[in-house]
């Protein structure tokens, strides 16, 4: 058996994965390391995360069996390090470390289809796999030069409503919801992209047509400076995602009907509100989405290739959780906390942590390993009683954030489905990816995580074992309050990527943005 | 709908195709190169702001099959104005050598014979040997001594085409095994240079004219 380390290194997301003894072992991604969105710091070498690895398992590019590239773009970091692993390197491509990292991590049994779509990589916009039993055919592939990118539209779209491309296109999800149909938004969106028939997005010159508009006519005119064009301009690009995305579905389902299982990745599915409309159209028994199904994701799809390459992931995993980062000492919290005198501490209790959230405090939750991925799940989360209306308002304000999209919900799964309209794909929903119906009876119970354009909200469903901490959580609130959901968001202040360091969190603690922080052992607190 | 059918372009290949939109129907123009590569038309560069009576030229000067096309405004909304596709019938093509020996460039005058028969275009070859090459070759090629106005040439001479048969820049990698050392057009085919479609430092002085044609 191997130890093979997967690198991710491009213009965003540089990440490291660890695939041992045909295990995921470990998931470094620099944004966390180094504090940096990787937005801001583009072709950012794995150097913290090999760092890291190094002193936590002490495993290296020397000692490792493998180095998986999951990129083309990584020449200065080849040339650097070509004595050490020039013989043990292998190249996987961009799009089939997309569709292996989501399907080898799924968890799925018999015929699945692994499609993927993002703005572009390694010659290709996405790709169609089919899979069974751990074994793939890659089917088909959308060559860049050939095809168009829904992903790109977003990219563009998020830069022309005065967003960072590559980081804020949740907020155009968040805005669609605000906005309407709009016939001339739609008639321009639709001569821009459409669906060919054969797997493809076209025509190739879409990004041109788009822009040539934007620039030349919405720009001068003032589209992007009107609240309400913008919010329909949001609106009219997701209705027309959700079309080009049905049509496609609905060929796939054609072309392999023996197939009732698929799993996404790519950019264009951090989109919860077109997965949940892709799962709702029924086309599919199961939809699955990488957990990291950005380019974070690649570092390990890369590593999971080679894997199973070598027969030592031969059929799909299933991630019990993406509790895969890098983990801080009882020890470390503790010299951090008594080194600084306006802090004090208590012992960690369950209990208290439910009285705490009952009572209405911000808690930052830091516990185990940093999670993988675009979502706090429970270890590095800010956590709040999800029963005020207000508190969209509040914490935006509090946290020095400007969501548009609503906070979301931490749910044990024992209530979900009681909660939410949830009929497939629940596993996914452990990464809180898609986005639900709420029930009518918990519209106004909790206010706090549900769209109120829409009732819906994007749970994450808590499952004791997989999640044991953050269900012993939300079970302490639920059994004071009765309400058996959190609302859960990120632990990070506006700008930052979700925090890794005690010090980080300190930080907000000084600062008021939250109230509490609980870890293993202690619940700190800022001293009267 | 406006009417965009008197639109006037000019589009012309004269080391790099060149695009010149002179007519003012739109405001502002797209204009889009595209490349054949796959079976299809990848499109490998566009320009959303050329402003009427401008003109735009793309760097790569070595011969391929092109499609260009230009879009105008129409209620909000693109509209293809004209579209142009390269070919060579008929048309007058210049090809300049530039190499010190005779014995090289009657090797290129040779293949530039076989050329003009392929493709049914005016040859045109401008070489400092244009006497002796007149002397040795009994062919409808035009060659001629250095051309003094080379912009007035090509006006008269209503020159489609434009091809430097020489060797041109010096390479500096030699070698990339992950062959990104290359130009890489929109992910299309990738090329070692704006003049060379290939690795010319390997090449014979004899085959430059081959990578520069395609031939």
């Amino acid at each position: 058996m191997s130890t093979i380390i997967g690198i991710q290194l491009g213009s965003h997301d540089t990440t490291i994965a660890v695939v041992k003894d045909g295990q995921v072992l470990a998931i470094y991604e620099e944004e966390k390391l180094t504090g940096i969105k990787s937005c801001y710091n583009v072709y950012a070498l794995p150097t913290i995360g090999l760092e890291k690895l190094k002193k936590e398992y002490n495993i290296d590019l020397e000692n490792c069996d493998y180095v998986a590239l999951s990129n083309f773009y990584v020449r200065d970091f080849v040339k650097k390090n070509a004595g050490i692993i020039s013989n043990k390197a292998f190249q996987v491509s961009h799009h089939i470390s997309h569709t292996l990292g989501a399907y080898l991590t799924s968890g799925m049994e018999g015929k699945v289809i692994s499609f993927s779509h993002d703005g572009k990589g390694n010659r290709s916009r996405g790709k169609v796999l089919l899979c069974e039993d751990g074994n793939y055919e890659e089917v088909h592939t959308q060559p860049i030069s050939l095809t168009a990118s829904i992903a790109g539209l977003w990219a563009s779209t998020t830069h022309y409503l005065g967003w960072k491309m590559l980081k804020d296109e949740g907020k155009v999800v968040g805005l669609a919801a605000h906005g309407k149909h709009n016939e001339r938004f739609y008639n321009f969106m639709k001569s821009c992209i459409y669906y060919d028939g054969e797997l493809n997005f076209k025509p190739n010159n879409y990004e041109a047509l788009f822009h040539y508009v934007c620039d030349n006519v919405y720009k001068p005119e003032g589209v992007f400076q009107n609240d309400n064009l913008r919010a329909d301009f949001a609106f009219t690009l997701e209705e027309i995602t959700e079309e080009l995305m049905k049509e496609l579905f609905i060929d796939m389902k054609k072309r392999f009907p023996d197939y009732n299982k698929i799993c996404l990745s790519g950019g264009l599915f951090a989109n919860v509100k077109l997965n949940m409309y892709l799962n709702e159209l029924g086309l599919f028994d199961e939809i699955y989405i990488h957990p990291a199904m950005s380019d974070s994701g690649l570092a390990l799809g890369a590593a999971l290739k080679v894997a199973n390459d070598l027969g030592e992931v031969k059929k799909p995993l299933k991630l019990k959780n993406v509790f895969l980062g890098e983990q801080h000492s009882s020890e470390d919290w503790l010299q951090t906390v008594l080194s600084e005198p306006k802090l004090e501490f208590e012992p960690m209790s369950y209990e208290k942590v439910g009285e705490l959230i009952n009572e209405g405090y911000v808690v930052g939750l830091f516990i185990g390993r940093t999670e993988y991925g675009p979502r706090a799940l429970g270890n590095r989360s800010i956590v709040v009683k999800p029963t005020d209306k207000q508190t969209h308002e509040y914490l935006n304000k509090k946290l020095k954030r400007t969501e548009i999209m609503p906070f979301a919900p931490a749910v044990l799964e024992e209530y979900s489905e009681e909660i939410f309209n949830i009929q497939s794909s629940k596993y996914t929903a452990e990464f809180m990816t898609l986005c639900y119906d709420t029930k009518k009876e918990w519209l106004d119970k909790i206010p706090a995580v549900v769209h109120h354009m829409d009732g819906t909200a994007r749970p994450q469903i808590v499952n004791k074992n997989n999640n044991p901490s953050f269900h012993n959580i939300i079970s302490a609130y639920h059994k004071i309050s009765g309400y058996p959901v959190v609302l859960n968001t990120s632990l990070n202040a506006h700008g930052e990527p979700i925090n890794n360091y005690p010090h980080q969190v300190i930080k907000h603690l000084l600062d008021d943005s939250i109230d509490y922080i609980v870890t293993e052992n202690i619940i700190i607190k800022k001293r009267n | 709908m406006e009417d965009f059918s008197k639109i006037n372009t000019n589009i012309a290949f004269n080391v790099g195709p060149k695009i010149e939109v002179l007519d003012n129907h739109s405001p502002v123009y797209l204009i889009e190169y595209y490349e054949w590569f796959n079976n299809d038309w990848a499109l490998i560069y566009s320009n959303h702001s050329i402003k009427p009576f401008h003109w735009f030229k793309h760097n790569k000067a070595f011969r391929t099959k092109w499609r260009i096309k230009i879009w105008g405004l129409d209620n909000d909304l693109p509209i293809l104005l004209t579209q142009h596709t390269y070919n060579e019938v008929d048309k007058n093509i210049l090809l300049r050598f530039d190499y010190p020996s005779y014995k090289v460039q009657k090797v290129w005058f040779e293949k530039s014979i076989k050329f003009m028969e392929d493709t049914g275009s005016k040859i045109y070859v401008e070489s400092k040997y244009a006497d002796q090459l007149k002397k040795d070759f009994d062919t409808k090629i035009v060659v001629l001594n250095k051309i003094s106005n080379y912009n007035l040439f090509l006006k008269l001479n209503e020159i489609y085409a434009t091809y430097e048969i020489q060797r041109h820049e010096i390479q500096t990698s030699s070698f990339n095994w992950w062959e990104s050392d290359a130009i890489f057009e929109n992910h299309a085919d990738h090329y070692k240079s704006y003049y060379h479609p290939n690795d010319w430092i390997k090449l014979s002085n004899d085959e430059l004219i081959d990578d520069i044609l395609k031939l």
